[in-house]
């Protein structure tokens, strides 16, 4: 039994995150909301979340439809972002952390490279080695992989970049595959995806090495 | 340093600007020619050659993915006394007569410099790889040929996106290069984005320091226009400004106004 696996260290803590955002436009767009819930000690122990305020937040139509965007809340709930942002950083470059989330690698990371760099602050992906995407692990899986490569995230860029018809990652279907059961009133609910990736991830941990 | 040429030796600054012309069609900066600074109409595209003149430079690189604006880029850097270094930026895969989406996988970017007088050489393998090499409009070369038509007017660089590096590393892909014939130099690049550091550091553990060349490519003049260029981008790719569908379009930093800040940056230190 290898004991520095995931599966069996009960002492490793995770952060799961996820982020709405006003367009799909990787450089430009800004996130309207920020949600993260930290696991440990096998439990749940925070589950934040954030909207972001800012002056001029233009959200698509489209964002506005699958998000579900409600301006009134938002309006009523948003907070400074750099308030937002430094309260998510202290667990993001926390080493501690493992970061868990879904597409992160070809979304999410970008969009808190935008945040940052609406803040003033320069680009950090320091934090990069500990991301473990679960559409890049899943796609491992698919392939028959028993555990993850030794370079973790070139090789999760690799599972990223592969792409194969009828190869399905989405959260929707990974929950069905896991048995896992799947709200559709609330998808793209940035709370809701985070619960749904935890149980995923927890669910790929017994299936593959990591 | 490995990208000099005998006859015209090239002092480099400590990061090289290489220049994407509209030719490419991945850059809104044309090759036209220079003008003085209060001759310029408003709003005009900006010109490759008023931007090197605006920052006294005095060589200008251009890498292009065709030879089309080769013409206009000798002319127009003659008149704007800079010395011209035009580089052929071309898929060169294993064999060009595979013409199977297979061989497609063992595609990767390279750049084939012409020295400033003596572009035969470049233009003898353009005109291979877009005849008997060209694949599903895609122009290529492969090892074998590059080999069979090198020349000394030639040199072999290796970019930082796109290259047998980076396809290998980011996408697993099994890239062979075959590069007995010269010894390339290899760009590398920070602009921001994510993966930018993991192949840095790939490819300082894998190459020898003298071969590595920091350099930036440009695709736009300063960071407002980064807008200007997305839409750009956007209408080739025939989508959205709100939903660009454009893999890593993830950073603005693509311009000289992010090369002038990266040189300030390393003058200070």
């Amino acid at each position: 039994m290898q004991s520095n696996l995931l599966r069996f260290n009960k002492k490793q803590k995770y952060i799961v995150f996820d982020t709405e955002t006003e367009s799909l436009a990787l450089a430009l767009a800004r996130p309207f909301q920020l949600s993260w819930l930290v696991y440990e000690d096998h439990k749940i122990s925070k589950n934040e979340d954030h909207m972001i305020y800012w002056k001029d937040l233009n959200v698509s139509a489209d964002a506005a439809r699958i998000t579900r965007f409600d301006y009134n809340l938002w309006k009523e709930k948003a907070k400074d972002p750099r308030e937002v942002l430094e309260l998510f950083e202290s667990y993001l470059y926390n080493p501690e952390y493992l970061i868990i989330g879904a597409n992160l690698f070809g979304y999410d990371v970008y969009v808190i490279n935008t945040l940052r760099k609406m803040l003033g602050l320069k680009s950090d992906f320091s934090y990069l080695d500990r991301v473990l995407d679960i559409q890049c692990i899943q796609k491992g899986i698919y392939l028959g992989l028993k555990s993850i490569p030794e370079n973790r995230t070139a090789w999760q860029y690799q599972m990223y970049h592969y792409v194969k018809r009828g190869v399905k990652t989405s959260v929707k279907h990974l929950c069905g595959l896991y048995e896992i059961p799947y709200d559709e009133s609330m998808a793209h609910d940035a709370q809701m995806d985070n619960l749904y990736c935890l149980q995923i991830f927890q669910k790929q941990l017994m299936v593959i090495d990591v | 340093m490995i990208l000099t040429f005998k006859e015209n030796a090239v002092i480099f600054p400590l990061m090289l600007p290489i220049f994407r012309s509209n030719y490419s069609l991945t850059s809104i900066l044309t090759l036209d020619e220079a003008v003085e600074k209060e001759s310029r109409l408003p709003n005009r595209s900006d010109s490759i050659f008023d931007i090197c003149k605006d920052y006294n430079l005095e060589d200008v690189f251009i890498v292009d993915n065709t030879l089309t604006g080769l013409v206009e880029a000798y002319e127009n850097a003659k008149k704007a006394n800079l010395n011209l270094r035009f580089g052929y930026r071309v898929n060169v895969c294993q064999d060009i007569n595979n013409k199977t989406p297979e061989s497609k996988l063992t595609e990767s970017k390279f750049i084939i410099f012409a020295t400033k007088t003596s572009f035969a050489d470049l233009i003898k393998l353009h005109n291979i790889s877009s005849t008997e090499g060209i694949y599903e409009g895609s122009s290529r070369l492969d090892f074998k040929t590059m080999k069979e038509h090198w020349g000394k007017n030639l040199s072999l660089a290796v970019p930082f996106y796109d290259s047998y590096v980076y396809y290998n590393l980011l996408y697993g892909r099994q890239c062979v290069p075959e590069l007995d014939f010269t010894d390339p130099c290899y760009f590398i690049e920070d602009n921001g984005l994510p993966f930018d550091g993991l192949l840095i550091n790939h490819l300082k553990e894998t190459i020898k320091e003298h071969e590595i060349l920091p350099s930036k490519t440009i695709y736009y003049r300063d960071k407002k226009d980064f807008k200007a260029y997305m839409t750009y981008r956007c209408i080739l790719n025939r989508s959205t400004f709100q939903k660009p569908e454009l893999r890593h379009f993830g950073s603005q930093e693509f311009c000289m106004e992010s090369w002038k800040e990266s040189m300030e940056e390393n003058n200070a230190k």
